[in-house]
């Protein structure tokens, strides 16, 4: 019989999102050029072996500003992966309430809501402007440190030097 | 009135230009992708004497939507080319544009956009969701094409046990047949343990299995196990399709 939508709780979503991760699947040591974009890919498994999940980073050729680095969770039930997280450049006027009268012009970052879900939209529709990174460089660590990939290091050599420091130690303004 | 003042009344003033390289203006329109992004719209000026604007994605549309869904096989690239081409929407190296008169950006933007909107909809030809019409398609064809053996959806053979439940119930001959779709290995599984424990208990049945992907689509092991529990297997879809009426009809005249 058609296999229904799966449900996620907000709980099981953040717990996916920060549960501990390692590199199953590594990716290329330079972004591969493709049709317009750059583009680099990873598969990871939580540390307990438990889940999967898959990571992608894509920057415009054109507009290296516009980029995306995301998170999708792959379920082995065949319900189809849930994109967890996105951490975008501004690459335009970005609006979760359809109100034109809200822009935003940012970094941003999308984040898998099960509120969304359970209305029916994309999972990953709501996103909120980010203060943690401005370039492409730092929007990866950030969602190195946001995904809580722990053998990052040894795949993108400069992660975590630099001057971008831990959320908790730079808070937002 | 100027092209760009042009544009802003026919968008109602809903519309705003931002440039982001000398010559290039993104266009900021209340046109949005599902997850909440804005659809990606760029002017590029006239160039090279040809009074015509480009209005393009500058490569955003592809690289969206290799976010969840790759133009790797060649059916795939043929589908992104008839939409395309059915569209005259041209693509140089991954970025589409569609050139425009001045005074005709409105509703070239509008058809640019829609365009996008098709193309980056082939995110839903993905394996999972394919594969989550099985059943659908199965159950149309059962009701189109088989509807003479009276099929019974959910069928339970032994009354007070729904644990073992029939995907459909049909008549063809002397003994009912007991008509099972299996998607992945979680179903061929139930579905062994059902005829087994039909088996066990003497009921009168034949067993047929209706697979999505017999060769590649369950595990070895549960190959063996089905195939030694079923009457008769269809490999696929499709074949079921194009002999299950012969093999139903060779039944029923048994």
């Amino acid at each position: 019989m058609p296999m229904e939508p799966r449900h996620y709780s907000q709980e099981e979503i953040d717990e996916l999102i920060a549960c501990p991760k390692a590199v199953s699947d590594p990716p290329r040591k330079e972004m591969k050029q493709d049709r317009g974009h750059f583009r680099n890919d990873m598969r990871l498994k939580s540390t307990d072996e438990k889940f999967e999940f898959r990571a992608f980073m894509r920057r415009s050729e054109d507009f290296p500003e516009n980029f995306s680095i995301g998170l999708a969770f792959l379920p082995k039930d065949g319900t189809g992966e849930l994109i967890l997280l996105r951490c975008n450049g501004p690459h335009g006027d970005f609006n979760d309430a359809f109100d034109p009268a809200n822009p935003h012009f940012d970094f941003h970052v999308h984040r898998a809501s099960a509120a969304m879900m359970e209305e029916g939209l994309r999972a990953e529709k709501s996103a909120t402007v980010n203060r943690d990174f401005a370039s492409y460089e730092e929007a990866l660590q950030y969602f190195v440190r946001s995904a809580n990939i722990t053998d990052a290091t040894a795949y993108f050599g400069n992660i975590g030097q630099g001057r971008l420091l831990l959320v908790e130690e730079e808070p937002n303004p | 009135m100027t092209p760009l003042e042009l544009l802003k009344d026919r968008f109602n003033g809903h519309v705003a230009f931002r440039e982001r390289r000398p010559g290039v203006l993104q266009v900021v329109a209340p046109l949005f992708h599902e997850d909440g992004d804005m659809v990606d719209i760029f002017l590029d000026e006239p160039r090279n004497g040809s009074g015509k604007f480009r209005v393009g994605d500058h490569g955003m549309t592809l690289m969206r939507l290799t976010y969840a869904f790759d133009l790797d096989t060649e059916n795939k690239q043929r589908i992104f080319n008839r939409i395309l081409a059915e569209n005259r929407v041209q693509e140089e190296n991954g970025r589409l544009y569609v050139e425009a008169d001045p005074e005709r950006l409105y509703p070239a933007i509008l058809h640019f956009a829609q365009t996008v909107a098709k193309v980056s909809s082939m995110q839903f030809f993905k394996r999972e969701v394919i594969q989550s019409l099985f059943y659908e398609q199965l159950a149309e064809f059962i009701e189109e094409r088989l509807g003479q053996y009276n099929p019974r959806a959910h069928a339970l053979p032994i009354p007070d046990h729904d644990e073992y439940e029939v995907d459909y119930e049909l008549d063809a001959g002397p003994r009912p047949l007991y008509l099972f779709g299996v998607k992945d290995s979680d179903k061929a599984r139930l579905v062994t343990i059902s005829c087994l424990e039909f088996q066990r208990r003497g009921l009168p049945f034949k067993g047929v299995m209706v697979h999505q992907d017999f060769e590649s689509g369950i595990t070895r092991k549960d190959r063996v196990r089905i195939t030694s529990a079923a009457d008769k297997q269809f490999p696929s879809l499709d074949d079921f399709k194009d002999n299950g009426p012969r093999f139903f009809e060779r039944e029923r005249v048994a």
